[in-house]
């Protein structure tokens, strides 16, 4: 596939660079045009759907995490009984547009946001769990990356 | 002007707006001219339009360099253009560096948009001042200088006695625990910006609400945005403080952690001449300031959350179009707020 995303992007903000921005009169352009070019610049526009992918897919697992963590008490289960149904089974299908499976990363990011609300409230009220605080850093590392 | 669009006026009718306004507000027979209106590449928050006037005094035409900061049809930051001009206008009486504003049109009734007239200074800034590039040509001692006079001057603005000052009148009290107030802000900003869940930014907020710092020793008058971007550098020195929308009373901690967040930390300091525990030491002796490291820690992570935040909310702008300004993802400064979090936690 040539030219691949990037290569074409990598174009243009040479063409905007060399061509466009000599060209352009006002202060006010040339700086909106430079901030074009950067904004560009940072989308890894090769892999975009492949990252989403990936994402997606650590949203999964931290979702199946939190699940065996709530099955594993039945203290637990009974807190977070409504939430179960919502989280992630093995089986569920990837779909293969991005449209779609951008819908379904903000799905798995909404019930893992709900989680990680309901997951707070319940360290505070039982400090001692240090499974729920292991699972706390765990999200908090799998999303830092 | 080429951003204008059908609904938006041109620059000559801004400027006739402009200079009917002036009329206005000086005295009769001051016959004001505008001249050089144009707007700048500078400003979020703000639309920013320098330009010239010439009106009468004591019946000879005098020359003013001025600035219109105008509202953009969607800010990033949803600020109180009335409280800032009034604080701005208090801060003339103070050894505080701050822009001298001159006439508010609080409703854009005149000037077709919200907008406040303040001085326009020489002088540039930029980001990089203190970086090894050198950008404004200063040389390593006036950089040095320009360094420490940062942290004189965060020093200045954090002595004003804001009672005595008369602060506590325009800007809201943010009660007995500031790192709450902020945190509570941020999180509802949180909520009204986001475009798509953003479960990073939750937990990172549950996490600050668990780790809440006492309230400071004294409320001060926080900038909210203070970095050397912020600065206007004339003849090699700090002349201006600039970008006061984010200004607000509370934690002295709150300036200096957006100061020393490790995100900018390569723009604030000098390594090995001017280091974060330069800054702090300094800061401290000036001001009689104790800063506790934890606290620190949680206004740097507070800070790096409230940029994510506004990130978000130039996310949001941009999908909508509301703003010609360009936005990427908002996924590395989201990723910082927790890298902090979890140095934090070790590891």
């Amino acid at each position: 596939m040539r030219p691949t995303p990037a290569e074409t992007i990598a174009g243009i903000r040479r063409i905007l660079r060399d061509v466009v921005e000599p060209e352009v009169g006002s202060e006010y352009a040339r700086q909106r045009l430079r901030e074009v070019r950067a904004v560009l610049a940072q989308i890894d526009w090769d892999d975009a759907a492949l990252r989403l992918r990936r994402r997606d897919q650590a949203l999964r697992g931290l979702l199946a995490d939190a699940r065996t963590w709530i099955e594993a008490d039945p203290a637990r289960r009974r807190a977070f009984a409504d939430l179960l149904p919502q989280l992630a089974g093995p089986g569920e299908p990837v779909p293969e547009e991005l449209a779609a499976l951008n819908a379904v990363h903000a799905r798995h990011a909404a019930v893992l946001t709900e989680v990680a609300g309901r997951l707070a409230t319940w360290l505070r009220a039982h400090p001692e769990d240090a499974g729920g605080r292991e699972l706390r850093l765990r999200m908090m590392r799998h999303l830092a990356v | 002007m080429s951003t204008a669009t059908a609904a938006e006026p041109g620059v000559e009718e801004i400027a006739a707006a402009l200079r009917d306004f002036l009329s206005r507000q000086l005295p009769e027979g001051a016959a004001p001219q505008v001249f050089g209106l144009r707007r700048s590449g500078t400003g979020s928050s703000r639309e920013n339009w320098p330009f010239d006037a010439v009106w009468n005094v004591d019946g000879r035409p005098v020359r003013h360099r001025l600035l219109m900061r105008r509202d953009p049809p969607a800010a990033v930051v949803d600020t109180h253009r009335e409280r800032e001009f009034r604080l701005l206008r208090r801060l003339a009486d103070t050894p505080v560096p701050a822009p001298r504003v001159h006439w508010l049109d609080d409703t854009g009734e005149y000037l077709l948009r919200p907008t406040m007239i303040v001085t326009r200074y020489e002088g540039e800034a930029h980001r990089a001042v203190l970086r090894p590039a050198d950008p404004l040509g200063l040389g390593p001692e006036r950089q040095a200088a320009l360094a420490e006079r940062l942290c004189q001057t965060l020093a200045e603005l954090h002595r004003i006695d804001v009672d005595a000052g008369g602060l506590r009148a325009d800007l809201k009290d943010p009660g007995p625990n500031p790192a709450e107030h902020e945190l509570t802000r941020w999180e509802r900003e949180l909520e009204a910006q986001e475009l798509e869940p953003q479960p990073a930014l939750r937990i990172a907020a549950d996490w600050l609400r668990d780790n809440l710092p006492g309230p400071p020793e004294r409320t001060v008058l926080v900038h909210g945005d203070f970095r050397p971007a912020n600065v206007l550098v004339q003849d090699g020195a700090l002349g201006v403080l600039l970008d006061w929308e984010l200004a607000h009373l509370g934690d002295p901690l709150d300036d200096l952690g957006w100061y020393t967040a490790p995100l900018y930390a390569r723009e604030h300091f000098i390594p090995g001449r001017w280091d974060a525990e330069d800054f702090l030491r300094r800061y401290t002796e000036l001001t009689g300031i104790r800063v506790d490291p934890a606290a620190l820690r949680f206004w740097q992570i507070l800070s790096t959350f409230r940029l994510a935040v506004i990130a978000l909310a130039g996310v949001r702008n941009f999908c909508q179009g509301g703003t010609d300004r360009p936005a990427a993802p908002a996924d590395t400064v989201i990723r910082q707020v927790l890298a902090g979090i979890l140095a934090a936690e070790g590891g």
